[in-house]
Order: C-alpha cells, then structure tokens, then sequence
C-alpha cells in the first residue's frame, strides 16, 4: 500500500479505542489440577491401554474364579493336562485353542469330554482358567497390598522426618541409607527361610525395604512444603489458604506418590513370582502367576500352553501397570503444567 | 559506515503440536562496523530466537527460519548449508550466553574448550593452538593462566567462567559477537568489569556487538544503538540518545518510564507492563500492542502499523505517529526527560511499504 | 577423591557388618537346631561341627566366633554336600554363573547404548519410538517370561539353540539373551534421557556456536557428559543381573552358584544359604562401591579435589 492509501485512512480510526484492550486480560481458564491431568493422561495411548488392561485383568481376577463351577484346587486325574478349548476362537488355528494336542490329536474327543476348559487343564486336572485367575488375584493381592503398606509406612516416617527436620531428620535418613544398602533379595530370601511361604509372609518381606523410596519422596515433599507454608502465610490469609492447599500443596505430595505406588506394584509382582522361581513363593494348591509360570516350565516341551498362558498374562500385567504408571508420572507432574 | 551485517523481514516459527508459534516476525536491522546495538525487550519478545537466528542456531525441528534474509559477508547466511554455516561460527561471528554457569562443559579442561575453535578455524597446531589460549585467558584477565588453562568449569568462579566464555568467543577474532543477556547472571560488581572487558576487547578488535539484555542502565552504558522488540517484532530502533530522550513508541514509553534515571549504572531490571505478552501462536489483528497499550486508537485494532521514520536513524512503528493520530501525552518521566534531537525530521514519514 | 573413596568404604564395612550379624541372628532364630534334621551326618560329625563351630556355647560367644571366622574368609561347612567347605562350594560354581553376567551385562550395555543414542539423535523418529517400546517392554517382560518363550521356539520349535545345559558357548546364548533384556531396556531409556538433556544444554549450543560439527560434538562434548550418569545405573543393574541368574540358572540348568543356592534352599542346607548369602551381599556391596569410584574417577567434579557432586 502506497503512501496514498494510508492518508485514505478514515480519521474515525484515528480515535482512542479507550477501555478496548482488555488489560485485565483473560487468563487460560484455569482447569483444576485433577481434570488436568486427567485430559493429559487421555492423550497418553499407552497410560489409556495399561488402565484399561489393569481394570480388565483385575476384574477377571475377581470375577472369573467366583463364576466358574470349578475351584483352583479340586484335582480330577482323568482331566489331566488337556489342551485349551475356547469355542469360538478354535477356529483360528494359530491360536491352537481348538482343544488338539501338539500332535493334532482331539484330546477332548477321545476322552468324551463336553465341557471346553479355555484355559486347558494342568497335571493333576485343574481347571487352568480357573488357576490363573485365582493366581492373578494372590499375585494382585500380595502387590496391593505391599505397594499400600509401604505407602503407610512411607508417609508416617517420611512425614515424620521431614516434618521435624533436623537431627530427628538426620538420624532417620541415616537408617534409611544403611537399610538401602542392604540389597532386598538378602532380607527377602532370609525372612521367608523363618517364616515360611506364605501371603502374609511375603508381603512382609517385600516391606521390609520396599517403604524406603517412598519415606524419601514424602520426606522431600514435606520439605518443600515447609518451605512454601511460610510463603502462603505471609501472602494468603483465611479462605484463601484451604483453596491454596488444594490447589498446589496436595496435588505437589499426592502426585508422586500415586507415581510411586503405581511402580510398585509391578515390582512386587515380579519378585513375588521371583520367589516362586526359587522355592520360596505362595505353596500349592494356592497358586499366583509366579508359580504357576514355574510349573509350566515342567511342561515346556510337552504342554507349552501350561507355560505360555500365565507368562502372557504376568508380562501383560506388569506392562500395564508400567505405562500407566509412565502416563501419570507425565500427567501429574505439576512442572509440566504451563 | 560499512555495514558488517543485515538483516531483512526475518521470520522465525516454531512447529509445536499446539500450532505454528510466530516468534519472530518480520525483523529488519544492520549492524555497523565497530558498533554496538542493544537489543531490549521483556521476556518472550523474541530476542534469543533473533540471535540464535542470526547464527543458524534454532533447533530444527520444532524452529525455522521461515522467511528473511541475512546478509553477512555478501552472503545469505539463511541459505547457507549447515557445512558452509559451521565455518562461519565462532569464526567471523561468535556468541556469549547468559548462564556461565551452564555453558562450558563440565568434564573439559578450560583450555581444550578455547582451543578447540582455534584449532577448527585457524588450523593451528595443538602448541601453538594452546599458546594462543594462554594468551586469551591472560587478556580476559584470568590469573595463572597455565595452571587455569588445565582446570575444569568447576574449578572456576561465575565470573571467572564467564570471562572464559568471552574468551571462547574472540579466540577467533569474531567480526560480530552476539552476547546474550551476558551479565544477567552475574553480580553487579562482576557485571561491571565483564562489561569493560567487552568494551575493551571490542576497540582493539573492531568487533560489532549486538548485545542482548533486560538492564537499561546497561544499555546506556554500552550501546551505540538500541532495537526494541515486542512481539516477536521491533517497534522502535535508534540511538541511544533518541531512544532515551525522544522514545516514540507506547511501548518503549512504558519500559522507559519505570527506570529511575537514566545515566545509572546500578541495575535497574523492566518493570512489569501491565498484561501479558501477546499469543505468538494467533497474533492478534491490528497490532500486539494494543490491548495493552493506554494509548490505543481503534484503528490499532484493525490494521498492524507500518514503520515511521523518524530520523536518518530513528524508527518506531506505531500510529500514533501517523499524521491523523491525536496528539498524547506520553508518561511523565519519559516527558521530563524528553529533548529535541537537532537531526529529526520535520515530520514523520513512512519508512517502508506497507501492506494493510 | 581419597576422602571420597573412604567414606564409601567405611560405608560398605558398615553394611557388610549389618548384614553379616543381621544372617547370624535371623539363622539362629531359625527353629531347632539345623543339625537336627540333618540325618545324614553321624553322631561323630555332628560332635566335631559341633565342637568346630562351638554350637554349643553361648549366642554372643558364638556370634564374635561366627565374626572372626568370617574375616578369615571362612563361611562354615555344608551339611548336606559331605561337609565341604562353604568357600570350595562357592568357588566351584562361581565360574559359570561369572561368565553368564559378564556376557550379559556387556551385551546389555553395548546394545542399550547403542539404542539409546540412536534414539535421542533421531529424537521423535521412527528409530526413536521402536526404541522406546523396545525399553518398555524389556522393563516389563520378567527375564523367566522371555527366556520361556525363547526356550520354546529356539530351542522346542526351531531347534537353533540347545534347550538348556552349559557346555559350549552356543549354550550361554539364550541364558545371556534372557538376562540382558532388562539391561538393555533400561540402559537406553536412561542414555535416551541423559543423551537429549545433554544435547538440549548450553555448553552443546556453545560448541555449536564454536562451529564444531554435529558428529564432532555428539563424541567430543555430548557422549561424555551422557555416560556419566549412565554409570550410576551399572551398579544396581549388575546386581540384578545377578539376582536374575538366580531364576536364569534353574530355567537353563546352568551349573551356576544361583542354582546351587535355590537348591540348598529347598534342602534347608543352612550353612551354605548363610554362607551364600553373605558371599552374594559382599558381592553386591562391592560392585556398587566399584561403580561409585568409577564413577569419581570419570567425573572430573568429584575426582578433582575442590569438586561438589
Ligand atoms: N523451541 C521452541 N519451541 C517453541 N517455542 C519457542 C521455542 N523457543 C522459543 N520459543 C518461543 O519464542 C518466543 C521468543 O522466545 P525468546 O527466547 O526469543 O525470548 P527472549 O526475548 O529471549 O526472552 P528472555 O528475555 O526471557 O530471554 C517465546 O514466546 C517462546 O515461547
Ligand atoms: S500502533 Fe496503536 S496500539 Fe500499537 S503502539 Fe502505537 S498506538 Fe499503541
Ligand atoms: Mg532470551
């Protein structure tokens, strides 16, 4: 545009456009912490299928040992070691769920058997489905409940330490240090040899050092949060201070430790079937995912899907529970948040 | 004067999954031989990426240059290839940091850091290379330099580094230095003597320098010339004597207004103008100023303002300078302060074509 | 650097110390007496492992003789392998469970360097998310899940490999393989995440505004700075690598000293879980005192005196 053009300008524009601009200018609409995070954690393809493989496993696990007419311990010789049988998906044949040994031999047909075991039967002619299942729930229940203990443990001492500060600070975090350097396989495997296998047992043993990481991470965010305690009151006053608490001060602690949780559980998972692997884990006729992937190895030459079907599921498991635990980590993380 | 460096409509955008982010648009300047241009602006306004742009630094992706060119040399340096462009860095146009703290490797010996340059850019040998180093650090003003020269960062004050870092950047006897906010992170006493020592450095090497920064004071003390930036643009260029005495642009006002004094050496950061700077990723129509400007007219929020020319060497882009504009007041301090420049046009005219 | 190396020794004196009391008292908690069930021995032995290890005199007795043995490098005899010494015991399977974890760990590592140096240069490629996914299966997948199914179509279905036993080097494959699925994955996704932070840092944009070249600058400044921390994790991951051998050697029926420990286990040989116990910790505290200093020795801020971590 030429000088000429300009000087065509109407004079109207050339008026103060006074209380137009919006000084008190409209802030990104502030969405709450949690449904934040929540929008970040959907965008997460990943963190959308370990949460939902995690619901849908855990639902199995609750559900599908109550809904068969089978229990995970009755044995029934004359139904030993059959393949797996799942009606429809027999017949896709890479599957071999079509109730055919390794040889191609119609296990159920020879023996006149009606009812389609999916999961195949074991050696003493348990309803595998029914075992992994059940397995899956000890396995989830011996996690759960590690992961949560640890979590108590870890707030109260962490709390405690970073809430006090100082020499009780200093001492606490000392043990802790000589705790951590005491690898957790030793105190496991030595815990177990005196109270023998058992749920309770090792849960216990995985606790004994397992609270640790969890006691740091609260105690670091107890120490942050002295830190801005003396900011909020010197700012804020009354009401203000509760919105302030909820907004930044809770998010900043329960996010980590919803992070950390979610890692621990995949970890007591793993090394409950550990223990299994070394004869310390859960005593038959009581089954989780790590004895029963143990067994299979009996029968890898003979009956894979003994071995194949529970390691599925183990991985699966602790794969969910990774990326999910990945997909909060980034959408939690209160630094992120622009 | 000659002019060592120039720099035409640059643009540079940045492809981020949110949208295109227009960080710099449409950017003109020139650097003289020998000079020092200031570059001012508040945080996000676009002046790293402008020097980073300068040097063919913006990580691609996300960052390109969109459109522009800069003139170095006869050659277009925003076409060069990343090959040819290497040559150039540290060479004939070098660079300082803001964070001495950050910008030397921690696990390199200070003197393996200087002589890598030399060593890339002047073929010396490592000998000579290194003689060359000793002698750098000496005339940065580093004590025991043949003990320094085989330390590590870490071994080293802030200032210290930063005086290494200074030395990293005229090893090669750069023809333009770009010092990015180079003191910001430093104490004031130490600020002062890493400002003379670029001011030094640069009269006995005939070195430009475009020196970015928040401080104003220091802008007064070592620039010849002043670039203001916002929103990715310059809204107003000149000497620094018509910047401080004869500021056209609203903006500018505004920085002006909330320093003290003028000839003050002690730090004297922005103040906050009210509002937020504008979103780079949708520039609002009109320009980017005005919702946050006082002095708005509504034709600010309609049509972007060409660049009116004040002087030989003054620039601002704003209406307000157009001949319809009312005439206003600007803020009080900047009033008190303000002189007639003998060199002024008698009228603002349109320094470029435009295009509504 | 000397103030360094001896705090981290007196630090790992101190937990050696801990655990070896924490194995004797826990062992002597232990129900009855380990002999006991041990029918095998004859009344003669009993009296002389009784006399040698003075079994019968007080815990706090026995406890500092249990202490004085130990640093003599003496860790008991076996009950159950015709009184053999703990140490012969030990230094007999050491050999093959040593070879699997070294072969593991260095392949662990080589590959997940490689990997994760290609991914953070070719960040947000192709490379970069096959990468990625390889790590986070190799995190999540147990080593006895993959070396199942290896087991199974390598060896079962294919036949390339040999199912299990240690007699050759095409028998270390598949065991080595198994065990360094959880190196690899997590020595790339560390390098990855070292590596980009690296490249994203200031003194690479200054090298860059030096005009070095991009290669130039990945080995000078960048790989240098990245491996650094890398090391931290070569600690805890060869005490994994360890741990696993454990469930590795029973899968592979390796002649290791992880499958004689799961069998002394299951025949409630005492002395040897003690004495094994207290070998593996040892082992453990050292490796990850060996990675510190090494990693004070590369890092010029710890190894030069003056330095802050
Ligand atoms: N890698 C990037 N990706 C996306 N946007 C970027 C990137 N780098 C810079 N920007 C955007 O470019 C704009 C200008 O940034 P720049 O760093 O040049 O500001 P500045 O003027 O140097 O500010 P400061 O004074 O804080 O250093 C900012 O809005 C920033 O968001
Ligand atoms: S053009 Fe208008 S909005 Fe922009 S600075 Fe000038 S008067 Fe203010
Ligand atoms: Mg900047």
């Amino acid at each position: 545009m030429e000088q000429k053009q300009l000087d065509q300008l109407s004079t109207d524009l050339f008026r103060p456009a006074a209380g137009r601009g919006d000084l008190e200018q409209i802030g990104r609409p502030s969405l709450s912490y949690w449904k934040d995070a929540w929008l970040r954690l959907r965008k997460n393809k990943g963190a959308i299928f370990g949460l939902i493989v995690v619901i849908v496993l855990t639902a199995l696990a609750i559900f599908a040992p109550m809904a068969s007419k089978n229990d995970y311990h009755t044995q029934n010789l004359s139904l030993s070691k059959l393949p797996p049988k799942i009606p429809v998906l027999e017949k896709v044949s890479f599957l071999h769920v079509d109730g055919k040994d390794k040889d191609g031999f119609d296990v159920y047909k020879a023996k006149n058997i009606k009812e389609n075991y999916w999961f195949g039967t074991d050696d003493l002619g348990r309803d595998q489905w029914v075992r992994v299942w059940q397995g899956t729930r000890i396995s989830l229940l011996i996690a759960v409940a590690a992961a949560l203990i640890d979590l108590g443990i870890g707030i109260i001492y962490g709390g405690v330490s970073g809430f006090y500060g100082g020499k009780v600070d200093n001492i606490m975090m000392r043990i802790i240090e000589i705790l951590i350097g005491i690898p957790q396989l030793i105190l496991v495997i030595l815990f177990i040899l005196i109270f023998k296998p058992g749920v309770s047992s090792i849960i216990l043993a995985m606790i004994i050092t397992g609270w640790t990481g969890m006691a740091r991470i609260v105690r670091g965010q107890m120490l942050k949060m002295k830190e801005q305690e003396f900011v909020m009151a010197s700012k804020t006053l009354g009401a203000a201070n509760s919105r302030l608490i909820g907004k930044h001060l809770i998010p900043n602690i329960l996010g980590p430790i919803i992070v950390t949780t979610m890692f621990t559980v995949p970890g007591a998972i793993f090394t409950e079937a550990f223990l299994s692997f070394i004869g310390l884990g859960i005593a038959p006729p009581q089954a989780s995912l790590g004895s029963l992937v143990n067994d299979g190895f009996r029968f890898l030459q003979t009956y894979p899907y003994l071995l194949i079907i529970p390691s599925i599921i183990i991985s699966l498991l602790i794969l969910s529970f990774n990326l999910l635990g990945d997909g909060l980590r980034d959408a939690l993380d209160p630094k992120m948040r622009k | 004067m000659e002019k060592v460096l120039e720099v035409k409509d640059l643009h540079v955008s940045f492809d981020t999954y949110g949208g295109v982010v227009k960080a710099v648009r449409g950017v003109n300047f020139d650097l003289k031989k020998g000079e020092t241009l200031a570059i001012v602006g508040e945080s996000g306004s676009g002046k790293s990426v402008t020097s980073k742009a300068l040097m063919r630094l913006i990580p691609n992706p996300p960052g390109r240059i969109a459109k522009g060119e800069i003139l170095f040399d006869g050659r277009d340096l925003a076409k060069l290839s990343e090959k040819e462009m290497q040559k150039i860095r540290g060479k004939d146009i070098a660079m300082i940091f803001q964070d001495p703290m950050t910008s030397l490797n921690p696990t390199m010996k200070i003197g393996s850091q200087i002589m890598e340059g030399l060593i890339k850019h002047q073929n010396l040998s490592k000998s000579t290379a290194k003689e060359r180093a000793l002698e750098l650090l000496r005339l940065v003003g580093i004590p025991q330099p043949e003990v320094r020269i085989n330390q590590y960062p870490h071994q080293f004050s802030g200032g210290m580094r930063q005086r290494v870092v200074v030395a990293v950047a005229l090893s090669c006897n750069p023809k333009v230095l770009i010092a990015d906010e180079p003191t910001t992170a430093l104490d004031v006493t130490i600020q002062a003597q890493i400002l003379e020592l670029m001011k030094d450095l640069q009269n006995k090497i005939d070195t430009s320098i475009i020196f970015i920064t928040h401080d104003l004071g220091v802008v007064a003390n070592v620039a010849d010339r002043v670039a203001v930036m916002y929103g990715g643009q310059i809204v107003e260029m000149g000497t620094v004597d018509e910047i401080f005495y004869d500021p056209r642009h609203p903006y500018t006002w505004g920085l002006l207004a909330s320093m003290p004094s003028l000839d003050t050496s002690v730090q004297t950061e922005l103040a906050a103008i009210p509002g937020t700077p504008p979103d780079l990723m949708n520039p609002p129509k009109g320009d980017a100023f005005a919702p946050r400007s006082s002095y708005a007219l509504e034709i600010d929020f309609e049509h972007e303002p060409p660049m009116f020319q004040i002087s030989d060497t003054h620039f601002a882009k704003t209406w307000l300078l157009h001949e319809n504009a009312p005439a206003v007041e600007p803020p009080k301090a900047v009033v008190e302060k303000r002189r007639t420049m003998p060199s002024n046009f008698a009228k603002p005219r349109l320094a470029e074509e435009v295009v509504l | 650097m000397l103030r360094y190396t001896l705090q981290r020794i007196v630090y790992m004196l101190i937990t050696m110390f801990i655990i070896a009391t924490l194995t004797f008292f826990l062992m002597k908690l232990l129900p009855g007496s380990p002999l006991k069930s041990q029918d095998k021995l004859t009344p003669e032995q009993i009296t002389i492992i009784n006399e040698k290890y003075g079994l019968n005199d007080p815990l706090p007795v026995q406890y500092v003789h249990y202490l004085g043995n130990l640093a003599k490098g003496d860790l008991g005899s076996s009950f159950q392998y015709d009184n053999r010494p703990v140490t012969e015991l030990i230094g007999n399977r050491i050999g093959a469970s040593a070879q699997l974890g070294f072969q593991a760990l260095i392949l662990g590592s080589i590959v997940g360097l490689i990997l994760g140096i290609i991914a953070a240069i070719r960040h947000n490629t192709i490379f970069d998310y096959g990468a990625t996914v390889l790590a986070v299966l190799g995190i999540s997948i147990p080593s006895f899940v993959f070396a199942g199914f290896m087991q199974y179509i390598l060896g079962v279905k294919l036949q390339l490999l040999p199912v299990a036993l240690w007699e050759g080097f095409s028998y270390t494959i598949m065991p080595t393989i198994a065990l360094s699925g959880f190196v690899i994955a997590n020595i790339s996704r560390f390098m990855r995440t070292e590596l980009l932070e690296v490249m994203g840092s200031d003194y690479i944009m200054l090298a860059k505004a030096k005009g070095m070249s991009g290669t130039g600058i990945i080995i000078k400044h960048a790989l240098r700075n990245a491996l650094i921390p890398v090391i931290t994790i070569i600690g805890p991951l060869a005490v994994n690598i360890m741990t696993g051998s454990l469930v590795i050697e029973q899968i592979f029926a390796i002649p290791g000293l992880g499958e004689q420990f799961v069998k002394s286990i299951s025949m409630n040989d005492y002395t040897v879980i003690m004495g094994t116990t207290i070998f593996y910790s040892a082992l453990f505290i050292f490796i990850i005192f060996v990675v510190d200093i090494l990693y004070g020795v590369i890092d010029p801020r710890i190894r030069v005196a003056g330095g802050k971590k």
